[in-house]
């Protein structure tokens, strides 16, 4: 366990290399730069900035320079919102962004693992059929789609919850669910599947022939192993859950730090750019680690390959 | 199946049946892959024919008649600027299946090679070349293309490449599994012997016989790659206007849904009613080719 364990956390360093540098060259070769607005600024200001924020240097010197920044946890000042380190800009936005992904990862495990259970318990019943009908459904409606609607519905029409903005648990809720029906699909479809697969096993003929009871060998046997695939796709989900939180964010004026995204993106604000790859990168890669270690302790198998 | 072996006395002729036929033949059996199917191929005609009946172009703007809710004139009525609404569905809804098909085309085509040269040549180039899936595999990717999009200004030609450029990873798993297990078949040795070269063993024996897979994931790639264009439009990334895709035209009729909802009804209900379809279409093609599913 212990060398399953340090050769996933030392894999992590190549992979942050690879996605800092293909981030850093594209942003890089982007023609514009962060100081050419509409406004003309006089040449001397624009090389005063220029040099402030060490862009006078070669390109090699500049990626060097940051990734030892970033080692020591700084990543720099932005270039647009002026007097702001990007460290400031993340912790003030990430808190909203991290409780509405939160909450769409927990109405997604909930919801869908629920619904697949009662599909495969109940295989081919109009049970079965209803909830794969509507999981089917929740994977073709977008959040985009879901979250404009929602809002027509829940807040414009029944006035349950506000249609936007910040500050309670009910703000939380249209986001949230919006964010994470479609998972909530996907966890109903694959929690089926797995259970499916584990009911037709030899172990689960044995503890039914030994006259268990069938609550207890769905709770204690079946479900162990048919929510692994459910386990191997919380990675692959929780990094969706928190990229897709950037249109999410769009449609409920979240304060978090989604929009910052694709304003610094377009902006050519460089240094918040390359902040938000790293921290998002960062933590996306910590999440995943942290799947895998579970599935090696859900999974032994996987352990000794 | 061989002649050879078959006796003479066989009197009725015993028609041969492909993988192919037979997968068609399960198709044919799944109602909701048939009804998806169909759906598809009315709405692919109708977004090509339709344009030509409504009357409009899809940037023709009226400002005397803007947001019209729907009328015998405007059947899904008119959007903010007059425009008429179904005239940019049916575009939309054009450019969305082509980003769909042609990002789908790229992923597969860059997958497919390299899962299969992978897979074929095994021993070190296999371990490096999985690797580097395996790194990209964990790339916050979505990032990446509105990085590449922001870096490279917003072209539907880059938007194609930049989607198909991210699906193929899994694609390549898939098909280098099935040729490090088809590569020792007898067949390969075949070739091998009289001397065919590495290139057209993948191309000519390899590949054709992973195609059951590789239409699958392709099934389940499109749809997916028209989310990620929407999803992009949404943010004002994808397509430009006044160009409509489904996505920017979505993200336009949520901007103004509480004064005319209509404008976002429509294509929200046509992008649902497309994945929909799509994802059912999928599902059947999986169950008709995939062996493995056979039991179930």
């Amino acid at each position: 366990m212990r060398r399953f364990l340090l050769r996933r956390v030392l894999s992590l360093i190549p992979t942050m290399l690879v996605i800092v540098t293909i981030a850093f060259v594209l942003v890089r070769v982007a023609p514009g730069g962060p100081f050419d607005s509409e406004k003309a600024i006089p040449p001397e200001v624009k090389a005063d900035l220029e040099k402030k924020y060490g862009l006078d240097q070669s390109i090699p010197v500049q990626y060097l320079s940051f990734l030892k920044n970033a080692i020591r946890g700084d990543l720099g000042i932005s270039m647009k919102y002026q007097g702001r380190t990007v460290n400031e800009i993340i912790a003030d936005g990430f808190p909203a962004t991290l409780a509405v992904g939160s909450f769409a990862l927990i109405w997604a495990l909930l919801i869908g693992i629920s619904a697949g259970v009662i599909g495969a318990v109940r295989q081919n019943t109009a049970w079965d059929y209803g909830a794969m009908g509507f999981a089917m459904l929740g994977i073709s409606i977008p959040s985009f789609v879901l979250g404009p609607l929602l809002v027509l519905v829940f807040a414009l029409t029944f006035f349950w919850f506000p249609p936007a903005g910040w500050g309670t648990w009910r703000h939380l809720v249209l986001p949230g669910v919006a964010l994470g029906t479609v998972y909530a699909a996907y966890v109903a479809r694959l929690t089926r599947g797995g259970l499916l697969e584990i009911v037709r096993q030899d172990f689960v003929r044995t503890a039914r022939a030994k006259g268990l009871s069938e609550r207890i060998v769905i709770w204690r046997h079946v479900l162990k192993g048919g929510l692994l695939p459910v386990v191997s796709f919380l990675g692959p989900m929780i990094a969706a859950l928190f990229t897709g939180s950037v249109v999410v964010e769009k449609i409920f004026a979240t304060p978090g730090t989604g929009s910052y995204f694709v304003d610094s993106a377009l902006n050519r604000d460089l240094t918040l750019t390359m902040g938000m790859v790293v921290f998002y990168s960062a933590f996306l890669l910590l999440a995943n680690l942290a799947v895998d270690i579970a599935y090696g302790f859900l999974d032994p198998r996987v352990r000794h390959e | 199946m061989s002649s050879a072996t078959a006796p003479v006395m066989e009197a009725e002729l015993v028609e041969g049946t492909s993988l192919w036929k037979d997968a068609w033949r399960r198709l044919r059996k799944n109602r909701m892959a048939v009804a998806g199917g169909t759906f598809i191929v009315v709405l692919v005609i109708a977004s090509f024919v339709g344009p030509l009946f409504t009357g409009y172009g899809y940037e023709a703007q009226n400002l005397d008649y803007g947001a019209q809710p729907p009328s015998a004139a405007h059947l899904l009525g008119t959007d903010y600027l007059g425009r008429d609404l179904l005239t940019r569905v049916f575009y939309g809804t054009q450019i969305s299946l082509l980003v769909g098909l042609l990002s789908g085309v790229v992923s597969l085509v860059i997958g497919t090679l390299y899962g299969a040269i992978a897979g074929f040549r095994g021993g070190r180039t296999d371990d490096v070349m999985m690797r580097i899936v395996d790194v990209l595999y964990s790339l916050p990717y979505v990032f990446l293309v509105i990085l590449l999009i922001a870096a490279f200004g917003q072209s539907i030609v880059l938007l194609f490449l930049a989607l198909g450029a991210v699906q193929w990873l899994s694609t390549a798993r898939i098909v280098r599994g099935q040729v490090l297990s088809l590569k020792e078949k007898e067949f390969v040795q075949a070739a091998r012997a009289v001397g065919t070269r590495p290139a057209g063993i993948i191309l000519r024996h390899l590949i054709p016989n992973t195609l059951g897979p590789i239409v699958v994931y392709f099934s389940l790639t499109v749809p997916s790659v028209i989310l990620q264009e929407a999803f992009l439009s949404y943010l004002g990334l994808g397509v430009q206007a006044p160009r409509p895709s489904l996505g920017a035209l979505i993200s336009q009729g949520a901007a103004h849904m509480d004064v005319y909802p209509w404008e976002l009804v429509s294509p929200a209900l046509v992008m649902a009613a497309l994945l929909f379809s799509l994802n059912f279409l999928g599902d059947g093609l999986r169950d008709a080719l995939d062996p493995q599913m056979k039991r179930g």
